[in-house]
């Protein structure tokens, strides 16, 4: 949108590419609008969440009981040895759980973001405001949830009388580029899911088999093919990451974890540049 | 820099009925627009057709534009062009201000959130701070009329007026520069239809400038100076507003639907002895035909008549029926001379003095009967012109009136 404000007021001009800004002054525009969208994206926010659990019964119970699920499932067949994972550094339920919440972050965050600009159809189509915000306040979603689950792994600690590491307190520094990679990836897929709907039922498929490609359920390994998957899977230098800070107290793959960084941010980047450029296309076929 | 607050230059926007392969073209044209090739917008793929073809206007501080057309001739279409939700293919569009946009009333509602909670959201979604929403909470509040226990209620157990006067008060209450309405405000109760226009007509003198879309002329007639008649996107009319309702009206009335069609002008008069040939409406003074009268002016008709023979004992009556709600008046020349009307053979022309009417603003047509004396058969029915009345500048002209030829015993 071009839009330039003058001394009292507002003149926006419309055209057919008036929207295909080029260089620095898209990204002026697009860093200007974030900002003055500020209020709306904290309102819309507000709005998903207080929503949210109003017509439930057990309210945020829901914002762990899946991550509690998982684990206890993944504690059982370990224990039964169906899944035979060896030499875990934490007490393997606790392990489990703290993989866990760094990919809910993730995989929640992905599936709340592909959903905004869909679940919006109405509002979309008779307002007119920047889309950004609806997806920035639908990952907001998933990060609330991974505060929640916070509490949920201190409980966890206690009970099986883990001391972690007090590197766990730089655990936001090592998250944020997650962020980043999640909110990117989720700006693509909301435009994506947009104009094919298969990309929400995809999304979801892809993030079960994701996870197990991801070192959630058992420990990163160092050698061999899956030691490639450290590097490949853009989600795994975080997870690690965070095991790191907690178990070891620094980081033991410093490299992929700073490749990762870097690939989160240029899919912000990337995604974010994308969903300006053609969402004026894209709400019309929403 | 020129006054016009709305501009619209050469505008066009081209839709697809097919789903998929509208898909295809979306891909496409996004393909197109981030490797920076111009698209070919000016040339129809297949299934593609033009909502908007080719559409300029300007407006002014003030002025207010009247989209007319039937359902999909592309006026939503343009009000969104308008709005920015949707960018034109061709062409372009310059807003001057904060534009207010009332396309669908409560779009922003989250329905498990209550009144007071979607003030808040749908004023940010509008582009108010907080601090804005705050000040002016009351006045939303007041001017929608809720009460505070509705207010607090999830706005999904609001009844669907409920909702407009919500959403309408919010939306008026961002002081929007340009206000676009799409035909929303029909759901509200009378009293709040009522404030409404009061808002509006205040709102034009406080120089904001509108768009409204509305099938109920009437109120493009009260509201607009200016209209736009939209058929398959392209503009068939722009221009002042009571030109454009009359030439809107003539296409697209089927002639006195209710009461019967043009066609029955001459058939039923077959074998009928009396016919009649024409009917013209005049102020009662000058002989010109007038088909636009003011509230409250004076009108006669001018009936021409062609009797096969001799003819004595006939009743004229006219029904009136405006075009909204139907039949309103009538008159019958039973009261007066009840010994009925004489026709010599030949051509005859009666002069129906009306005298001052008080019909509400709005479009009008007249059928006229002509019946024996106890009006047991009709020897023929004549549809007569549509005419119109325009709102009185000073006498509160919404409501009509009937005089009541009541004596006083004093």
């Amino acid at each position: 949108m071009n839009s330039e404000t003058q001394t009292e007021t507002r003149t926006v001009l419309y055209t057919a590419h008036g929207h295909l800004g080029v260089g620095m002054g898209a990204w002026r525009e697009m860093f200007t609008e974030l900002w003055e969208t500020r209020e709306l994206t904290w309102r819309l926010y507000l709005r998903d969440f207080s929503a949210r659990y109003r017509q439930s019964l057990l309210g945020y119970v829901w914002a762990v009981l899946p991550a509690l699920i998982t684990v206890a499932t993944f504690t059982w067949l370990n224990r039964t040895n169906v899944l035979p994972v060896k030499g875990t550094p934490l007490p393997y339920p606790v392990f489990v759980l703290l993989g866990m919440t760094v990919w809910q972050l993730f995989a929640s965050g992905l599936t709340n973001s592909t959903q905004a600009l869909v679940g919006a159809s109405a509002l979309i189509t008779k307002i007119n405001f920047p889309r950004e915000t609806l997806v920035i306040a639908a990952f907001g979603q998933a990060v609330f949830d991974f505060f929640i689950r916070l509490f949920l792994l201190a409980g966890a600690f206690v009970i099986y009388r883990v001391t972690p590491s007090p590197a766990i307190l730089l655990m936001p520094l090592v998250l944020l580029p997650l962020c980043c990679l999640t909110l990117g990836l989720g700006l693509l897929s909301a435009l994506l899911n947009g104009v094919l709907r298969d990309v929400g039922q995809i999304i979801t498929f892809l993030l079960t088999f994701w996870m197990f490609l991801t070192p959630v359920v058992y420990p990163a390994s160092t050698e061999g093919s899956k030691a490639l998957l450290n590097v490949l899977n853009p989600v795994s230098p975080f997870v690690i990451a965070v095991q790191d800070l907690t178990i070891v107290g620094h980081l033991t793959q410093p490299g992929n974890f700073a490749i990762g960084c870097v690939v989160s941010v240029v899919v912000l980047l990337l995604g974010w540049r994308l969903f300006h450029l053609t969402e004026p296309r894209i709400v019309e076929r929403i | 820099m020129t006054s016009s607050v709305v501009s619209v230059e050469n505008v066009s926007k081209k839709f697809c009925r097919g789903l998929k392969r509208g898909m295809l073209y979306t891909v496409q044209d996004v393909a197109r627009d981030m490797m920076g090739v111009r698209a070919n917008s000016d040339a129809l793929r297949e299934e593609e057709f033009w909502a908007v073809k080719d559409l300029s206007f300007e407006l002014k501080h003030g002025e207010s534009l009247g989209l007319l057309g039937t359902n999909g001739a592309g006026k939503s279409t343009l009000l969104k062009i308008l709005n920015g939700i949707i960018r034109p293919d061709i062409g372009q569009v310059q807003m001057k201000g904060r534009i207010g946009a009332l396309i669908e009333v409560g779009a922003g509602f989250h329905p498990m959130l209550t009144g007071r909670e979607n003030i808040y959201i749908n004023g940010a979604i509008l582009g108010m701070t907080k601090r804005e929403l705050d000040a002016k909470f009351d006045d939303i509040v007041s001017f929608s009329g809720l009460s505070g226990s509705i207010l607090d209620a999830p706005v999904k157990t609001y009844s669907s007026g409920m909702y407009v006067r919500l959403g309408f008060s919010v939306a008026i209450h961002c002081d929007p520069d340009v206000l676009l309405v799409d035909e929303v405000l029909a759901v509200g109760d009378s009293a709040f239809r009522v404030r409404c226009s009061e808002w509006i007509a205040s709102f034009l003198k406080k120089q904001g400038t509108l768009i409204l879309v509305s099938h109920y002329l009437p109120s493009i007639r009260e509201t607009c100076n200016k209209v736009i008649w939209m058929k398959n996107g392209e503009c068939l009319f722009y221009g002042d507003t009571i030109p454009g309702l009359q030439v809107y009206q003539n296409a697209i009335s089927q002639p006195a639907t209710a009461i019967g069609s043009v066609e029955t002008n001459s058939p039923i008069a077959i074998g009928s002895p009396l016919q009649m040939t024409s009917i013209k409406l005049t102020d009662g003074e000058s002989e010109n035909a007038i088909l636009e009268f003011d509230y409250g002016q004076p009108f006669a008709l001018e009936v021409g008549v062609n009797a096969q023979r001799d003819m004595g004992g006939v009743h004229l009556h006219l029904v009136f029926s405006n075009q909204e709600v139907g039949a309103v008046c009538g008159w019958t020349s039973r009261t007066g001379r009840p010994e009925g009307l004489c026709f010599p053979q030949g051509q005859t022309t009666l002069h129906v003095d009306l005298g001052e009417q008080a019909l509400v603003p709005g479009n009008y047509s007249v059928v006229a009967y002509l019946s024996d004396l106890k009006h047991l058969a009709d020897y023929h029915e004549y549809v007569g012109p549509q005419f119109g009345v325009r709102p009185h500048a000073v006498v509160d002209s919404r409501y009509g009136m009937m005089m009541l030829k009541g004596t006083i015993d004093a």
